[in-house]
């Protein structure tokens, strides 16, 4: 009983648009039209999109640079954290900001940061150096990529670095003076045991990473909308384009989305695999 | 609060190390506070030299103008969905937990690890089929929907946020009190909501966070301008021939407070759990 409101949301929200959605792709369904099935059409349209290849590429490289910076960095981030101690926690708390602030904010901030001419970033190079930066930011296709991804590393760095911290912070305190007590060196303390202890968290963060950067939406919606030359197309926005945009042809949207699940799997699953494993293995053993 | 630090760097390190880190943590959200900075200049110098971050006087005219903008109507619309799915989230998560818990409820518990699911599935694939059903339905534009597509993101996360704090909770209180012979209302109200409070307030934060930065589900649900949340109005100053930088910095940290007021409730509860629970 206590079950049914959430069990309710869930079904309305996820579940029937999740099944919808995957009915959708074997039709030619479009706005105010109805739904007749086309067998796998869709599928073949989206594959035969000239754009398709260049937006899974993007997805990849921007997915797998930003999930990289953005563990490796928090996982540092915390590390220095824990040795500090507790007047880190004021300033740790502080970073959260980019994540705390609506997403569309963040990325309309950033378009004020590097736009051109006249943008904060021009102005401090103009200080700096004498010279203005007259670097098109969003206008040449592997800069923008660039700082879309640094967006994407400025929002949710600090975040998985407090998720880190937290659980650096469950390990007993015991049991890392015993291992320092073995082995005094901080690095070895580092990589031979709390690296070790911290992994199950590490991998399911991970891919929790990745998903939401394979996800990102808004900030590439709101900055480049795709462009220059489709250059900054994930799955998502170029699914949204086919979508709401010239070709409002949902049935091949999402297609493309579906045709992109089994690389989101490849990597997703396994993490959280070994994640729970190693987890479930460590609860054991303590 | 100690949270760590086994290895014992010495006292001028740690403060050095810290005041570095103070440092680098200002001009992480650097951004931010130098839009604040910046909107605090005569409007038509925003416009035309929008990286300048000082102008010819400090005046609020900006943020005077921004009054005058839709912005007012986005903010309104902005709470009113925001505290919405706070609430729904609350009712539904903390029902669930309480069962899969206390309750022991194996559905509760299933039901509960289902709900993890949602943060699998990107909200790109969920849009096309969320936009057909609310359009269908005649729910476009409506507060009530965006809470609820909202609260359907916060409440998984919301879900496992309880049972942990549950499992933790001397509960055993609660069943104390019966045994004093207290009856039911005085001991829902004087011993279960104080113990439960302080979860329910930091899933009611963070679903406020997750409700008032909803981007990808308002865009296509919310078509009128005066139904718009101020998340998907904003862009709309940087749009068409003239770009408002004037409203646009002067929106900013109008649109970072409440967020940052949620995310500091939050962290300060969760700081003062975990330092009465240690």
């Amino acid at each position: 009983m206590l079950s049914v409101p959430a069990l309710l949301l869930f079904a309305l929200t996820v579940a029937v648009p999740t099944v919808t959605s995957f009915g959708l792709a074997f039709t030619d369904k479009r706005l105010g039209r109805s739904a007749h099935f086309n067998g796998l059409d869709n599928f073949g349209a989206a594959l035969s999109e000239p754009i398709f290849p260049l937006a899974v590429r993007t997805t990849i490289v921007f997915s797998l640079v930003a999930v990289s910076v953005k563990i490796v960095g928090g996982y540092l981030m915390a590390a220095f954290l824990w040795r500090i101690g507790r007047t880190g926690n004021i300033a740790s708390y502080l970073m959260l900001l980019p994540w705390l602030i609506p997403g569309s904010a963040s990325a309309l901030l950033w378009i004020w940061l590097f736009y051109e001419p006249g943008g904060l970033v021009d102005r401090i190079h103009l200080l700096l150096l004498g010279s203005p930066a007259q670097s098109n930011w969003f206008g040449t296709p592997g800069l923008a990529l660039a700082v879309l991804i640094a967006l994407n590393c400025w929002r949710e760095l600090p975040f998985w670095s407090l998720v880190f911290l937290g659980s650096r912070s469950q390990i007993p305190q015991q049991l890392v003076e015993e291992f320092r007590s073995i082995n005094s060196s901080p690095i070895v303390l580092e990589t031979r045991f709390i690296c070790r202890m911290l992994m199950p968290t590490v991998l399911i963060s991970t891919a929790l990473s990745f998903m939401w950067s394979v996800a990102e939406f808004q900030s590439i919606h709101i900055i480049t909308r795709g462009g220059p030359s489709n250059s900054t197309h994930t799955i998502g926005t170029l699914a949204f384009e086919l979508g709401y945009g010239g070709g409002i042809d949902l049935g091949v949207a999402i297609a493309a989305l579906v045709l992109f699940l089994p690389i989101v799997l490849t990597v997703v699953v396994p993490l959280i695999e070994v994640g729970t494993r190693v987890g479930r293995q460590q609860e054991r053993n303590a | 609060m100690k949270i760590g630090g086994a290895i014992p760097w010495r006292r001028g390190r740690k403060s050095a190390s810290s005041a570095l880190f103070i440092v680098c943590a200002l001009l992480w959200i650097s951004p931010i506070v130098l839009a604040a900075l910046s909107a605090l200049r005569p409007p038509s110098e925003i416009r035309t030299s929008p990286g300048h971050l000082f102008g010819s006087e400090i005046t609020i005219r900006s943020y005077q103008a921004l009054l005058e903008t839709p912005f007012g109507v986005w903010l309104a619309n902005s709470l009113s969905v925001a505290f919405t799915s706070s609430a729904l989230t609350v009712i539904c998560a903390l029902p669930l937990s309480y069962a899969s818990v206390v309750g022991q409820s194996k559905l509760g518990r299933r039901v509960a690890r289902l709900l993890l699911l949602t943060y699998l599935i990107p909200s790109t694939f969920l849009v096309f089929p969320i936009l057909f059903g609310v359009t269908m339905l005649g729910l476009r534009g409506s507060s009530l929907t965006m809470a609820l597509l909202s609260a359907s993101l916060s409440v998984p996360f919301a879900t496992w946020l309880l049972q942990t704090y549950i499992r933790l909770a001397p509960l055993q209180l609660f069943e104390a009190a019966d045994q004093e012979g207290i009856s039911m209302l005085p001991r829902v109200w004087h011993v279960m909501i104080p113990l439960l409070s302080p979860g329910v307030l930091v899933v009611a934060a963070f679903a406020f966070i997750i409700a008032w930065g909803e981007y990808t589900f308002s865009v296509g649900v919310l078509l009128h301008p005066n139904t718009y949340t101020a998340s998907v109005g904003l862009p709309h100053f940087l749009q068409g021939d003239i770009w408002r930088w004037d409203y646009l910095l002067a929106a900013i940290p109008i649109v970072t407070a409440p967020a940052l007021v949620c995310g500091v409730v939050a962290l300060r509860v969760l700081a003062w759990l975990r330092g009465r629970w240690r």
